[in-house]
């Protein structure tokens, strides 16, 4: 077994989690009895204080904190920076996060940071560099990480291996764990054009700790994931079906954008528990399943 | 087939540059067939964020250039791209961008340089770290001469003064409230602390006089400035006369802890 299999087991299971936003932070931090956990991106708080540092400390008096960041730029040919790892383990460490997560893809590039998942050429080339990116930085931060497959809305030149294999081979020779997304699953098989059960199937479920789901909008193109709608049925079917082959340690609701009334946030919880308690009950126990 | 650093620069070229030239598309071309699609989507996501992030951080700016503010966020980004991590810290430079490369806007609107500053301290007052400042301060007795003389004030953990040749404040807030500005703004030198509530972290601003202004510099610079100092400072200031000029000081004690910009006395 893997050492990162062997860690993944000794993970807490933190149930159904919520991202915490400014917007929603009065009601998310109110709303202990139906959510377990919440999810931050590190760069809105690392190195920050103020009204911030503040809204972090709310936060980790009342609930365990992960957090899922969105400029490591493991795919970047830049070096790694140390400043951001620098910053980011330390936020670790204050909120004693039990692992971390990024994105399979690139940021930032020149020292330019474009603020946007962008997605990188699919092949071994790529695969090998972010792989051993991926090992330095899960080293030097010194707690498990695990990255995230990406909505992307176009082939980089140079790709020749199928997203799930490239996923496959960098979780693999990095040893680290899968944060999966089964809306951006779901995102990219209607703009790719492919079967989200086959892709799920060739991916290495054991490895996934996390999931996250969440709704997506309809461009004139393609259909982009925005944050910004309720879950769809068809996504729902995705981590049913994941949690029937696997056992994960969290799950988490990604809302960002034309909020709703929170109850119907506290609804889709109330309706991925369901879910998570019905496929599987022993794979993930949160505080009020 | 190219590496995987130049198929990362040329693409970034294509997603952010308005016109990436021959060379770029040479490149991506080289690199195989172009998604056109994708590459205009990528850019308009790309453009979406930075145009949502400058118009929540400066929406005076762009209550006073309306349509022209596209272009102009877009121009500052291919000049001086993000070099933060953090998002909000990608608008930083905004106000250096506009000093030294939009001579023409400059012209025509005098105080934009103040006001893209003005709108940028206000994140910053309320995200910065710094270090508290020690909360064992109290009132000293303002009858007790001596005691007064030897205490000092202690500011408020985050505040920024500014001293703008154009009446910013002012102009921000006809700007929010929907009103033209007169063709001509006439210079006026105001003078501005800008600082954080303590109890919840929101931005304050107060306008002050020229004396104000220069004591409260004189004790940022030196925190361990006491009142008998800067009593001294004011009077040596002012061509009032010292008795009026100390009256006027303690006036101004009284008022900038009321407004919470001194915290109180150590």
């Amino acid at each position: 077994m893997s050492d990162f299999l062997s860690i993944k087991r000794e993970l807490p299971e933190l149930g159904i989690g919520l991202g915490l936003r400014r917007e929603l932070a009065e009601q998310t931090l109110a709303s202990t009895a139906s959510i377990d956990w919440l999810e931050l991106v590190p760069e809105n708080y690392m190195g920050l204080g103020g009204r911030a540092r503040a809204r972090l400390d709310a936060a980790r008096q009342k609930f365990p904190i992960v957090t899922h960041g969105v400029n490591l730029s493991i795919g970047s040919t830049d070096a790694l920076s140390e400043d951001y790892l620098r910053d980011l383990k330390e936020l670790l460490n204050y909120v004693d996060a039990p692992w971390w997560s990024d994105h399979f893809c690139f940021t930032s590039q020149g020292g330019a940071y474009m603020h946007d998942l962008l997605p990188v050429p699919l092949n071994m080339e790529g695969a090998r560099h972010m792989a051993r990116r991926a090992r330095q930085a899960q080293s030097y931060v010194g707690r498990p990480m695990l990255l995230e497959n990406i909505s992307y809305y176009m082939q980089m030149p140079g790709s020749d291996l199928e997203e799930a294999d490239f996923l496959s081979e960098v979780l693999e020779r990095a040893d680290i764990g899968l944060l999966l997304d089964v809306n951006n699953v779901y995102v990219n098989a209607i703009n790719h054009n492919f079967d989200p059960y086959r892709y799920l199937d060739k991916l290495p479920l054991e490895r996934t700790v996390q999931i996250h789901i969440a709704g997506h909008s309809h461009g004139p193109e393609m259909i982009i994931d925005t944050h910004g709608a309720p879950v769809i049925e068809p996504v729902f079917e995705l981590l049913e079906y994941v949690l029937r082959r696997t056992s994960v340690k969290a799950i988490m609701l990604e809302r960002d954008q034309n909020y709703p009334e929170f109850s119907e946030i506290i609804a889709e919880l109330d309706q991925i528990r369901t879910i998570a308690g019905a496929s599987n009950p022993l794979a993930l126990r949160g505080k009020s399943a | 087939m190219p590496d995987l650093k130049s198929i990362q620069d040329t693409y970034l070229q294509l997603w952010t540059r308005r016109e990436p030239g021959e060379a770029v598309y040479s490149s991506a071309a080289a690199a195989g067939e172009l998604d056109e699609r994708g590459i205009r989507l990528y850019a308009s996501l790309i453009e979406i964020g930075r145009l949502d992030l400058m118009r929540s951080i400066y929406p005076c700016i762009e209550a006073l250039l309306g349509k022209k503010f596209k272009d102009l966020v877009l121009s500052y980004y291919e000049c001086m791209p993000a070099d933060h991590y953090n998002l909000n810290k990608s608008a930083r430079h905004f106000s250096r961008y506009l000093q030294e490369h939009e001579p023409k806007l400059v012209e025509r609107h005098p105080f934009i340089v103040e006001l893209a500053d003005f709108e940028w301290v206000e994140l910053e007052v309320m995200e910065a770290a710094v270090e508290a400042k020690p909360r064992q301060v109290g009132e000293r007795d303002l009858d007790d001469a001596l005691a007064f003389a030897s205490a000092r004030p202690v500011l408020v953990d985050v505040v920024y003064l500014r001293r703008y040749k154009y009446p910013v404040m002012s102009i921000s807030k006809s700007l929010l409230d929907g009103e033209k500005l007169p063709r001509r703004v006439k210079k006026e030198e105001t003078f501005i602390a800008i600082y954080r509530d303590m109890q919840n972290h929101e931005c304050r601003f107060l306008e002050l006089g020229e004396l104000s202004f220069d004591v409260l510099t004189k004790l940022q610079e030196n925190p361990e400035t006491n009142y008998g100092e800067l009593i001294k400072y004011a009077v040596n200031q002012c061509s009032d006369g010292a008795e009026e000029t100390v009256q006027e000081f303690l006036n101004l004690i009284n008022e900038l802890k009321e407004a919470e910009l001194i915290i109180g006395d150590v």
